[in-house]
């Protein structure tokens, strides 16, 4: 029965081939079932040992990866639908669906891996594969995107290689990975490097707006529900939680979370594309749980709650945020369309951790690890990037609201996405709308409504309700504005209703742009002076010689090299004792 | 009647054999050719197939041919002798068939197939050489059968290549040579020895030794393409393709690598080439070559030449492998001599693919050729994954052996040059995927030929790469089942380290 755990990845694994023809396309669909299945049918600790595979590897599941799986398959799955509906038959399309079921693969087989390889193995098929995911359809600045995401991936693919080979070191080459003792420094810093380049954590997030940013929408919403979750399961798994107090660790990781947690809410307030919005907030909530992990290196008897809270957190932000990407790519079917507007408010009221919402669920259950230390410090932060968040969550409100005749003030948030649509759909006719891709959201609508009430008491439903009043306080003339908005006098409205808002965003947008330039201006400058000056002198020495390798390359010359170097290192043998 | 004794002898004879009746056929006579040149292959790997599972069951066989008192010519099977000689009669096998395809309608190819079956021969000799003589006897004969192989097109081109070639590794055999006869008029016959058999030479030999390591060292690193010694091969790359894949995957560049693994654990033994202090030399040596090859392939736009400097890098990784003392090391550097051979193997196929069926030669020319030829950018995506270590393929194997017996033995700086050396290879490598998958195809390819009504190009050639790449995969999937690379190597490692 068991055997069904090999399933969940080979299925996806074999089929990837397949669904490269358009007749076969719906194959995708097919894929996320037997990770669907194994979780109703197996027992919640099933294990299965696979010793020929790899170095020796088993797949199992356990309360973490129960969870991890459970959201993760249903965010592919539900992201399937539009790829299968939406996407069409197109050039390139192929390739996606085939790096989409890669992807899908290696996410499940990291997930289920029971021992260290085996998860590296999923996480560098994931994070390649994804890499095609961005880019599709193509066009400059996609590519530019996949570039900086691809270099960034394999950077942290090698930072988690070498923490992975430290770690074996000490424990034999393989072990099991919730039996680690305490790491020693670098591994937990090549750790927090690795995997906080695909969490997002800043300063390593540089590729995730513009990924964000670029990528179509089933893609987005795997890259920040299943791809970027990832990367709190290595932590969960690979951390000493529990075990021993670091408490320098534990202060660093506070630290990097706060920052994260605060400047991503900050720069994604200023945002003019919503996905760059939701981009931003990703940040901030890797912030938010490299942080917790912090507080659980601090005091390792909270481990139990602090892992619990983590996972639910993570499963609450999985299913939102792809939940809002996947609305997005609705939305730019038809703006105007109410249901999807009123879905899209609804999760970003969740997003925002608004009262009765999965996220005041999910801060609830997080609350005694916040308040552990009980820092007023680290109380006024939080309370501070709650507020944040749901000004933030307002603003994406705000950018998706659909203004009537003002087509231009829409126009230089979305270029790409109006490409993206030109490509699919033939100029002229406009495509039906995708009922089933609808169909699906809805239902991820439905299991994040329900969510607080299925998984929560009573007592966690009011929570952030203090913030929210705050937060409402502050946005009110926002939201003001927009219900002011007369239809077919958008641009002067909205210009208005920018004025509203001058009070509370025009001091922060002039403090954030005068540091900037003061801080950044000179280095950019410096930076291009010095990037002039080493391309004209490149252009003063002239192209260089075809291949300079030549004269080294003569037989007689690499004859005296090799005696040469004999020479040395025949001193440096009888130097050294 | 007890065969054991003669297998070693049939394993070589098998192929020289067919090769020596090659030369006398008559260019038309195609049939004839292809059935001896299959029927050499088979029976080859049938015999390796018995000889594995002998060795693996500690028989001992050995074919002894004494020239005069203290010399005698050996052929005998170790676990390293079958690893090597497993690797090079499988891929002979697929190399055969791709040579037909290859070189179909091109003249000269009794003489071609002749010197091809030799230079395997020359090849398994190395392998199954049982001490240091035999060793250099087979390493000679194989620079000889390969100088046609480089110079068979003709051309002046070809000719240049061929004459660098040889001025590299007969100088190199000379070298090679007198250290051998040095070594032995010290200690006497050379029989390679698990362990090494040089330990217990007296202290006053010592410097000597180190002098001869030297000597040793660069004869073989003339063929490992060691730098500075590597100039032959990106020249060598005027030979045709099936030639390239030979010379790089099993032939003359393993053969080096073969040769300094020998060197190290079965004549100077890893543990007194440490107290000696020649494995800190050869590691860094082995590192030099790793990144500056790899630099070098990053400016090169012919795919064959950037082919070539990143075999000059990733041999290097053998001999990193055997620079680091610990069996995990040992294990890695092992391993990548059937890792690299398969993977490197598949590239070149898959370049000789893409000359013969659309004339690309170049990198820049690559635009959108996966749409035209799937299959055959398939295999080269996952040989060029596999080089940089991505997993599953099987040089992440190779790399995380590598890393964990370097971090075993306290060599970090050895994880810093694996970690550069994947960066770079990522950058010569991702952006030819990038091309090939991602970008529009052109209008026109350089020099279109319909080879295959069907099939993107013709079977022979299109089948050899895609089994190539399968068994990368393979190698790399099941590396934990019995009688893959890495248990043999393992196997191996056990021996050398646990007598």
């Amino acid at each position: 029965m068991s055997g069904l755990l090999l399933a969940v990845v080979l299925v996806p694994l074999l089929l990837a081939p397949l669904v490269v023809h358009p007749a076969w396309r719906w194959l995708v669909l097919i894929a996320p079932l037997p990770a669907l299945a194994s979780l109703a049918l197996l027992p919640p600790d099933a294990t299965l040992e696979l010793p020929w595979l790899l170095l020796g590897t088993a797949l199992g599941l356990d309360e973490t990866t129960w969870v991890f799986l459970l959201f993760t398959t249903l965010v592919w799955s539900l992201a399937a639908v539009p790829v299968v509906e939406r996407l069409g038959t197109a050039a390139g399309t192929g390739r996606f669906r085939l790096l989409f079921l890669l992807a899908l693969a290696g996410n499940l087989w990291l997930i289920l891996a029971r021992e260290p390889v085996g998860f590296y193995v999923g996480f560098a098929i994931m994070g390649l594969a994804a890499y095609g995911l961005i880019l599709h359809p193509g066009g400059l600045m996609r590519r530019r995107a996949g570039r900086v995401y691809l270099a960034m991936t394999l950077i942290g693919e090698l930072a988690l290689f070498v923490a992975l080979l430290l770690m074996a070191q000490t424990q034999g080459v393989t072990w099991s990975l919730p039996a680690t003792s305490a790491p020693d420094g670098t591994v937990i810093a090549l750790l927090l490097l690795g995997l906080g380049i695909k969490a997002g954590l800043m300063p390593l997030h540089p590729w995730l707006p513009l990924a964000y940013g670029a990528a179509p929408a089933p893609a987005a919403a795997v890259l920040s529900g299943a791809m970027s979750k990832v990367a709190l399961l290595g932590w969960l798994r690979l951390l000493p939680l529990g075990q021993v107090a670091l408490p320098e660790w534990g202060m660093l990781f506070v630290w990097l979370g706060l920052v994260s947690l605060l400047v991503a809410l900050g720069v994604g307030l200023v945002q003019t594309d919503p996905r760059r919005v939701l981009a931003y907030s990703s940040i901030s909530k890797a912030g938010l749980f490299v942080l917790l992990l912090g507080l659980l290196l601090l005091e390792p008897t909270l481990t139990p709650i602090g892992v619990g809270a983590l996972t639910l957190y993570a499963a609450h932000h999985a299913l939102v945020k792809s939940g809002l990407f996947l609305g997005l790519g609705l939305r730019d079917l038809d703006p105007a369309r109410p249901l999807v507007r009123a879905g899209l408010i609804l999760l970003a009221l969740a997003l925002a951790g608004a009262p009765l919402t999965s996220g005041a669920l999910a801060k609830s259950v997080a609350k005694p690890v916040l308040v552990s230390p009980g820092w007023i410090w680290l109380d006024l932060a939080l309370m501070l990037a709650t507020v944040a968040t749901m000004l933030l969550m307002a603003r994406f409100v705000w950018l998706i609201w659909p203004a009537p005749g003002v087509d231009d003030g829409h126009r230089g948030a979305l270029p790409m996405l109006r490409t993206s649509n030109d490509t699919q759909a033939p100029v002229g006719s406009q495509p039906a709308f995708p009922i089933w891709s609808l169909a699906a959201w809805i239902l991820l609508l439905g299991l994040v409504a329900g969510f607080p009430f299925v998984l929560g008491e009573p007592s966690a439903w009011p929570t952030n309700a203090g913030a929210m009043l705050i937060a409402g306080l502050i946005a009110a003339p926002l939201a003001l504005a927009i219900w002011r908005r007369a239809p077919g006098s958008g641009r002067r409205v909205r210009r208005r209703s920018l004025g509203d808002l001058v009070v509370l965003i025009e001091p922060i947008l002039a403090a954030q742009l005068w540091t900037g330039r003061a801080l950044f201006g000179r280095w950019n400058a410096t930076v291009e002076a010095a990037r002039a000056h080493l391309y004209s002198l490149g252009e003063r020495v002239g192209s260089p010689p075809p291949d300079p390798e030549r004269t080294l390359r003569a037989w007689p010359t690499a004859g005296w090299l090799w005696l040469g170097v004999t020479v040395l290192l025949l001193l440096l043998v009888l130097v050294a004792p | 009647m007890n065969l054991d004794p003669y297998l070693p002898l049939a394993i070589v004879l098998s192929s020289a054999l067919p090769g020596a009746l090659i030369f006398f056929l008559g260019e038309d006579s195609y049939r004839l050719r292809t059935a001896l040149n299959l029927f050499g292959a088979l029976l080859k790997i049938i015999l390796v197939g018995w000889m594995i599972w002998g060795v693996f069951h500690g028989h001992v066989y050995e074919s002894r041919l004494t020239l005069m008192p203290g010399l005698e010519l050996v052929l005998s099977a170790d676990a390293l002798s079958v690893l090597f000689v497993a690797l090079s009669t499988v891929l002979w096998l697929v190399t055969t068939i791709y040579a037909i395809g290859y070189l179909e309608h091109s003249p000269n190819r009794s003489r071609f197939f002749g010197f091809f079956s030799l230079c395997v021969s020359a090849t398994v000799g190395i392998a199954l050489s049982g001490n240091l003589m035999t060793f250099v006897v087979f390493y000679e004969i194989l620079t000889l059968a390969t100088y046609p192989l480089v110079a068979h097109r003709g051309t002046p081109d070809a000719d240049h290549g061929a004459k660098v070639y040889l001025a590299y590794t007969m100088s190199g055999g000379v070298l090679l040579f007198v250290g051998a006869v040095w070594l032995q008029t010290l200690v006497g016959q050379l029989t390679f020895t698990q362990g090494g058999l040089l330990g217990a030479a007296p202290e006053a030999l010592h410097g000597q030794f180190i002098l001869i390591f030297f000597l040793l060292l660069a004869g073989l690193g003339v063929k490992a393409a060691l730098v500075p010694l590597h100039g032959w091969l990106p020249q060598a790359m005027v030979a045709p393709a099936p030639v390239s894949a030979l010379l790089h995957a099993v032939a003359v560049v393993k053969a080096g690598a073969f040769g300094i693994v020998r060197l190290v654990y079965d004549v100077y033994g890893v543990e007194f080439a440490d107290d000696l202090g020649l494995l800190t030399v050869l590691g860094v040596l082995a590192a030099t070559t790793i990144i500056y090859g790899s630099l070098k392939a990053l400016s090169q736009d012919g795919l064959k030449k950037r082919l070539a400097y990143s075999t000059v890098s990733q041999v290097s990784y053998i001999a990193l492998g055997a620079s680091v003392l610990g069996p995990i090391a040992t294990i890695g550097g092992l391993v990548h001599l059937v890792h690299q051979g398969i993977m490197k193997i598949t590239l070149f196929f898959c370049a000789g693919n893409y000359a013969e069926t659309l004339g690309v030669h170049k990198v820049s020319e690559m635009n959108g050729i996966g749409r035209r030829m799937p299959w055959t950018t398939l295999a080269f995506t996952v040989g060029a994954l596999g080089m940089i270590g991505i997993p599953p393929v099987a040089g992440f194997i190779t790399k995380w052996y590598l890393g964990l017996g370097a971090a075993t033995a306290g060599a970090y700086w050895v994880i810093v040059v694996l970690l550069v050396s994947s960066l770079l290879n990522a950058a010569y490598f991702l952006p030819i995927l990038y091309r090939a998958w991602f970008r529009p195809p052109p209008d026109q390819w350089p020099e279109e030929a319909v080879l295959s009504k069907r099939l993107e190009t013709a079977p022979a050639l299109l089948w050899p790469p895609v089994v190539t790449a399968l068994l990368a995969v393979v190698a790399g999937l099941l590396a934990a089942a019995p009688f893959s690379p890495l248990e043999w190597a393992t196997l191996i490692a056990e021996r050398e380290y646990g007598r």
